[in-house]
């Protein structure tokens, strides 16, 4: 069963040596036994073997749509069994906070720490970097060293704005 | 590659890195003082750029990055209006709570995006370098966030700058979907037989309603006014003369460097734009008494005048834009570095505010009433040299193109309905009756060299042309017309 | 038209519509967060792995958590009495059927009919890399100086009154 080889349209590359690429879960995954033949016992028989290599994220369709059912099941089972055994009669008496807890004033709604924020912002900025960083990686072997230099100088640029932030105090939690 | 053309551009963005950098170690006082390290850092670079020649065009990075004559035009004119915007938010600093070597440093960067954009030869690099520009000014609109004003104009200018960039890349998109390409040289190549296929006309149009959203053109004018009259006066400054003058270089490269043979068939569609967007301008700036929401609405009249000459289509037409941009910067600094000193502590900027200003500092009233007269066109000043320019150009297309006429009776009329409003600034400043405020006002040893050279900038390409014009026909000449 | 398009466009779309059309502004994140992983998906549909797994990472990783932190931290979260639609909806459906006619007709008018579609190429990571390090190696600068000068002037919007910049 090797149904990785039509998908992965014969990229010679894909044997080297960076072990980080979006496939390469999925590959591990594919071939690693016990899941390729849970796939297989979703989607039948071999016949089908063909339509599972067109959709290499047919697995995460089948994630989903069981990570879907699988809490949605109880949940309406224990609705039928609450609106058949104990319909809701709620009272003031009913509702009321007792035995323990104060109750509680205001909103929920409070105004959180802007620090999150600021650290929402660095870690988007960051995470968008990530994006570079990665196809770098992945053609590293295959670059001269402008190319190198050039990735450095982008990182420079940043760790500069980082510098920046951690200097002003952005990063302290206050 | 060759990493030495871009050097004006590296140096930039290393002056601003330096800047932001020396602000950790600057004690809080002097800060300041910085504004002048990076004023004259950006000159220093500005006088180098002199020393640099380009006569005939030079490529780097894969064709992306053009230097030409044009190219290096634009970029001592942004470096130019940069010291002139860096001195002026010194004057500034006061007036912004925290981060003042911030504003600094993220101008340098919208400097720098605007010299790249001035360079673009592939509309990957365009849509970098715009998206450079229209990101830090977002930031730069908003920086006074403790007035509302300030944030309104930043989220304002954010919501229909991020569509404007939408329907920018979109076009691009498009363009490259049918082309194949995103390099003008190779565009220009394909552009004849693509040129059949709508889904490419469609991207075009959609690249110039990006374009049309930088130099506010009607119908996408609608957030000038807002904006001009929210943000920090430096920040307007910059915003009406640096990212317009992007906004005009690259139109000028996508439509005369990389697609000439359809813009060919734009010429009415630009005419009317350009008939309605001086219209538009000045009949709006009538009524207003806000002076930067004034100076906004002239802002629009002006981006009108000047796609006049992209209408032209020929290289006097072309010429006569840059012309007219270098006249515009001058006379637009000086207001704005007037307003910059004049409005502090006054709240909305109001006309009233410069009332009897020739009593209280007759510098600044001369200068503020020369730039009026050199916007509204009136000889001996630069911008009167200007607008002659663009008339003549669309007077020489006029006889292939008879509608021509009409667009120069617009234009006339435009000119005409300016000079109320503007000589309204004048007469405010001179004739004005009862003036609560009367005391001197200080200005500075910088502030008063920077409005001394936009003054004699303004006579001088206003008495003698001649030098100017000559530049600027020499680097039309990269142009494809 | 195949099935797995449809119900990622249906779903995205969806995603989109409900984003702009809740009231409470917490879901409307959510329900962005569907139409990003729906766009997630459409890209690995296409076989653009690698943007697909860039727009998990961004968008439904980063761009979402920044969305609900500037939910929480403005205290007007509780749904608001005006009406979702603005008054001048019939002019942006106007413009909007306007557009799209325009666009399809300009689709369908030239480019399917006339030629055959070349096959999309199917870059791989490498190759990506390669370019983005060669060809494309100064819009990645730009992109860099763009990052930082978005960093610094979002954090110093941000940043609190008080707390401000030392």
């Amino acid at each position: 069963m090797r149904l990785n080889s039509t998908t992965l349209r014969n990229r010679s590359d894909w044997s080297g040596a960076v072990p980080i690429r979006p496939e390469y879960g999925w590959k591990i995954g594919w071939n690693g036994g016990s899941r390729a033949s849970g796939i297989q016992t979703v989607t039948g028989t071999r016949t089908t073997h063909m339509q599972a290599s067109d959709h290499p994220y047919l697995f995460l369709a089948v994630f989903l749509v069981v990570a879907v059912i699988f809490p949605l099941v109880p949940l309406g089972l224990a609705r039928l069994w609450a609106r058949t055994f104990s319909p809701p009669k709620p009272g003031p008496v009913k509702n009321a906070i007792y035995e323990c807890g104060v109750e509680s004033k205001g909103d929920a709604w409070i105004q959180f720490k802007s620090e999150y924020y600021l650290y929402g912002i660095i870690f988007l900025i960051f995470d968008v970097e990530a994006i570079f960083l990665f196809p770098f990686a992945v053609a590293f072997t295959n670059l001269t060293i402008g190319a190198f230099l050039a990735m450095m100088m982008f990182l420079l640029l940043l760790v500069e704005g980082l510098v920046w932030a951690w200097q002003k105090g952005v990063l302290t939690w206050k | 590659m060759n990493l030495s053309l871009s050097i004006l551009e590296f140096a930039v963005i290393g002056a601003g890195l330096a800047i932001l950098l020396a602000d950790l170690w600057t004690p809080v006082p002097q800060k300041r003082n910085l504004g002048y390290a990076a004023a004259a850092a950006v000159g220093l670079i500005f006088l180098a750029s002199m020393l640099m020649q380009a006569a005939a065009p030079a490529y780097a990075f894969e064709k992306m990055y053009v230097l030409d004559g044009l190219a290096l035009f634009f970029k001592r004119f942004f470096l130019f209006a940069a010291v002139i915007v860096l001195v002026m938010s010194v004057e500034f600093a006061d007036r912004i709570e925290a981060g003042i070597a911030e504003y600094y440093a993220l101008i340098m960067f919208a400097l720098a995006g605007m010299m790249f954009a001035a360079s673009a030869n592939d509309f990957i690099l365009v849509f970098v370098s715009l998206e450079l520009i229209t990101v830090t000014f977002y930031v730069l609109t908003s920086f006074q966030r403790g007035r509302l004003h300030s944030l309104e104009a930043g989220v304002k200018y954010l919501i229909l700058g991020a569509l404007a960039s939408a329907f920018l890349v979109y076009g691009i998109a498009l363009v490259f979907g049918v082309a194949n390409t995103t390099n003008f040289g190779e565009l220009m190549g394909s552009a004849r037989v693509a040129s059949a296929r709508p889904v490419f006309l469609l991207g075009l149009l959609l690249v110039l309603v990006g374009l049309g959203f930088k130099i506010a053109a009607f119908p996408f004018q609608i957030w000038a006014p807002d904006v001009y009259q929210g943000s920090p006066a430096p920040t307007t400054a910059f915003l009406a003369v640096g990212s317009k003058a992007a906004g005009f270089i690259l139109l000028l490269r996508v439509l005369f460097s990389a697609v000439p043979e359809i813009t060919v068939n734009w010429t009415k569609l630009l005419m009317v734009i350009a008939g309605m967007t001086i219209l538009y301008g000045n009949l709006c700036a009538i009524p207003q008494r806000n002076l930067k929401r004034l100076l906004g609405y002239s802002s629009i009249a002006h981006a009108g005048y000047m796609l006049l000459g992209v209408a032209a289509m020929n290289s006097a037409g072309s010429s006569a834009i840059l012309y007219y941009l270098g006249a515009y910067l001058f006379t637009v600094l000086a207001a704005f570095t007037v307003i910059c000193v004049v409005m502090r502590g006054v709240e909305g900027d109001d006309i009233s505010a410069v009332a009897g200003l020739h009593q209280r500092s007759p510098l600044l009233a001369a200068s503020l009433s020369l730039a009026m007269v050199s916007l509204a066109g009136i000889p001996p000043l630069a911008g009167f040299f200007g607008k002659f320019l663009l008339l003549k150009a669309v007077v020489e297309k006029g006889a292939t193109q008879p509608g021509c006429y009409w667009l120069i009776a617009v234009a006339i009329l435009g000119v005409v309905i300016s000079l109320y409003y503007y000589l309204g600034v004048v007469r405010a400043i001179y004739w004005s009756k009862g003036s609560a405020e009367l005391s001197d006002i200080k200005v500075s040893w910088p502030i008063q060299v920077s409005l001394y050279a936009c003054i004699a900038a303004m006579f001088y390409l206003g008495l003698f042309p001649d030098r100017l014009v000559n530049i600027a026909m020499e680097a039309v000449k990269a142009l494809k017309l | 038209m195949d099935p797995v398009f449809a119900f990622l466009a249906l779903l995205t779309t969806a995603g989109a519509v409900a984003a702009v059309s809740l009231r409470n502004l917490v879901h409307c994140a959510l329900c962005l967060v569907v139409a990003f992983a729906g766009l997630a998906a459409l890209y690995l549909q296409l076989n653009a792995q690698f943007i697909g797994f860039a727009q998990i990472l961004v968008y439904v990783g980063a761009v979402a958590i920044l969305i609900v932190f500037a939910i929480l931290l403005t205290r007007g979260s509780e749904p608001g009495n005006q009406p979702i639609l603005s008054s001048s909806w019939q002019a942006g459906l106007g413009v909007a059927v306007l557009v799209l006619g325009a666009l399809g007709v300009a689709v369908a008018s030239s480019f399917v009919r006339y030629y055959p579609v070349s096959p999309a190429p199917q870059p791989t990571v490498r190759e990506l890399g390669e370019q983005l390090m060669t060809n494309y190696v100064l819009p990645l600068e730009v992109i860099g100086l763009l990052l930082t000068a978005a960093m610094i002037g979002a954090v110093i919007i941000a940043m609190h009154e008080k707390q401000g910049p030392r």
